[in-house]
């Protein structure tokens, strides 16, 4: 038994607007039974039409069920008479094997940590040849950069180590004053200021700050061609947009580490003071003694070093950019990630070799 | 083997090239005679620009030499100090150091090639560089202080800035009005004519091409097309050259399908 076609009436304007549902309705007809559209009135389509049409022939020939069009203008008729079959290409689904994307993850990994070993050796090389280079390009690089990198970042560097170092020392207040040990306040935070808090609160403040705008700078001018046309100037992109910036680290990082923590020593006293009613003198002598003069010392070679990972973290993020604007954002995002990351795992060294 | 015109500045030999696994250029192989214009035509997306990059040494090609001014460059080679600083090179969108002003970019090459050369002299040659370009009044403003013209010009001056034997361009009238672009063009032809350098311009303007090619290579998906002079490129009955020359689009092949729909009175 043939099952009798059901009619839908169109109406005079198909439009995006009304289209949708009566698409619905005409495909939940024509997978029942056959359908038959009725365009008396249509005059207009917009361009909606072809696809509302198009779906509905795909579908009767799907389902097998009779599409019939029935007093069509002659416009409308001879328009869908050249409708042309459209096919949306297939998207390409290659499947891969989580041990082959886990590889590929650990093989750039490894060629990132590769690139910048190569860059800290190039830009070693490159800081102690420059002053004999005299086809260096001076153009106010080491001094802007220093200004651009460090003293900027100065202020929220100090307040951020401030307030972490005041709210440690609040913390431990609590606890101190319950086994009566304020009088240890000052050396114990003292010493936790300089050896860990200083110079690892202030790269991670600086990778996000300083690093994001290496990253950002040099990425921006890799996809602007512009590193292409340092090199087919001869010049070596690691002296002129690497050295810089690593020479200004070197210089910033422990000198803003050092001045952090005694920032953050300061914001200690408040609490030595307010809490425990400690002098200053007898703050800073109580420090002076929980503190070995090695410890700045090391606290430096953290800093330093820290820096360095920034530094050749953010560059080399830059410098290996290519595509649009999607990739300077991407590089400004993985080179913070990646310098924090790193000196997370260079400081659990770091913990290993000195304390 | 061939033996090398003394007049040959440039020539690339089967150079096959690409991106990570997949090869984009294959056995490509021209050469530029001195103080003529050779340009690498083709449509977009058919390997110019990968060509010049490759001939710029700027990524590794998989394999095939290049010989500038007589010396060959293997595929992995990088090129020397002494050949970059023979060539120069104009980027489609100048690539102007945008911390650096107009004669500061300018000098860039001269610092390198030159380092003991007193500030005022280099001063001086930029100066000539920009009015050869007519540029002057730019000397002490920044790139985002120019238009798009204005920073083509001020890279063509940074390119000719020591006077190279060879100077590359990457679509140097793309982006710009036809005034500019033509200005431009002349620009090209009179710096060919009173330096007497080479040009290997990478252009799909039809305009610019009549003006001042002197020869082509025409490239089609990847491959070398024709190599020749203008007049035979104007002259191929090639129908991709056809096509190219005459800016005709190919007569599009009805392999549609319709869809046949029942209609009923």
């Amino acid at each position: 038994m043939t099952a009798i076609a059901e009619t839908i009436r169109l109406p005079s304007r198909l439009t995006a607007a009304n289209s949708r549902n009566l698409l619905h309705k005409c495909k939940g007809c024509l997978r029942k039974g056959d359908l038959c559209l009725d365009g008396t009135m249509l005059a207009q389509m917009d361009y909606s039409g072809d696809a509302f049409f198009s779906l509905l022939a795909d579908l009767s020939e799907k389902t097998g069920h009779k599409l019939t069009l029935a007093h069509f203008c002659d416009d409308i008729k001879t328009h869908l008479k050249n409708l042309k079959r459209q096919k949306v290409p297939a998207r390409e689904k290659t499947k891969r094997h989580f041990l082959e994307i886990l590889g590929e993850k650990g093989i750039r990994a490894a060629k990132g940590t590769a690139e910048v070993f190569v860059l800290l050796n190039m830009s070693i090389y490159w800081s102690l040849l420059g002053p004999f280079d005299k086809g260096k390009i001076k153009f106010r690089g080491t001094a802007k950069q220093i200004f651009a990198l460090g003293s900027e970042a100065m202020g929220i560097c100090f307040l951020m180590v401030a307030l972490i170092c005041f709210t440690m020392a609040l913390q431990s207040s609590f606890m101190l004053k319950a086994v009566g040990g304020g009088s240890y306040l000052a050396s114990g935070l003292g010493f936790l200021i300089f050896a860990e808090i200083g110079p690892l609160l202030t790269t991670i403040i600086l990778a996000g700050r300083s690093g994001s705008s290496i990253a950002a700078e040099i990425a921006n001018m890799s996809v602007c061609e512009e590193v292409k046309a340092i090199k087919t100037m001869a010049i070596p992109p690691v002296q002129y947009l690497v050295v810089p910036r690593f020479i200004a680290m070197s210089i910033c990082t422990p000198i803003l580490s050092f001045c952090a923590s005694i920032c953050g020593c300061f914001a200690g006293f408040l609490i030595a003071f307010f809490f425990f009613d400690i002098t200053f003198t007898n703050y800073f002598n109580s420090i002076r003694e929980g503190i070995e003069p090695i410890l700045f010392l090391k606290s430096s070679i953290k800093a330093l070093v820290f820096g360095w990972l920034v530094t050749l973290i953010s560059c080399n993020k830059g410098l290996n950019a290519t595509g649009g604007a999607e990739a300077v954002g991407l590089a400004t995002t993985s080179s913070v990630v990646t310098s924090i990351s790193a000196i997370i795992v260079a400081d659990t060294c770091f913990g290993f070799i000195f304390y | 083997m061939e033996v090398q015109s003394k007049n040959t500045i440039l020539r690339v030999e089967h150079l096959k090239a690409g991106y990570g696994g997949r090869t984009i250029l294959n056995d490509i192989s021209f050469d530029v005679k001195k103080g003529e214009i050779r340009m690498i035509l083709g449509s977009s997306g058919c390997g110019k620009s990968t060509l010049l990059n490759n001939i710029l040494k700027l990524i590794k090609a998989q394999s095939g030499t290049i010989t500038y001014f007589g010396k060959t460059f293997g595929a992995k080679e990088g090129l020397d100090s002494e050949t970059r600083m023979r060539t120069g090179v104009l980027f489609q969108n100048g690539a102007l150091l945008s911390d650096l002003t107009v004669a500061e970019n300018a000098m860039l090459p001269l610092i390198r090639s030159m380092p003991y050369m007193p500030q005022s002299q280099m001063e001086a040659i930029v100066a000539d560089r920009l009015e050869k370009v007519h540029l002057l009044d730019a000397f002490h403003k920044y790139p985002s202080e120019l238009s798009g013209g204005m920073k083509k010009r001020a890279a063509l001056a940074r390119a000719i800035a020591l006077k190279p034997e060879l100077l590359f361009c990457d679509e140097p009238s793309t982006g710009l009005d036809p005034v500019t672009a033509r200005s431009l063009d002349e620009l090209l032809l009179e710096l060919r004519d009173t330096l007497g350098v080479s040009m290997v311009i990478v252009s799909h303007e039809l305009e610019s091409i009549k003006i001042i090619c002197d020869r082509f290579v025409y490239l089609q998906e990847g491959y070398v097309l024709m190599d020749g002079t203008l007049q035979q490129g104007l002259d191929s009955e090639n129908p991709t050259l056809w096509n190219f020359f005459r800016r005709e689009c190919p007569p599009e092949k009805d392999n549609n399908e319709y869809y046949h729909f029942d209609f009923l009175d």
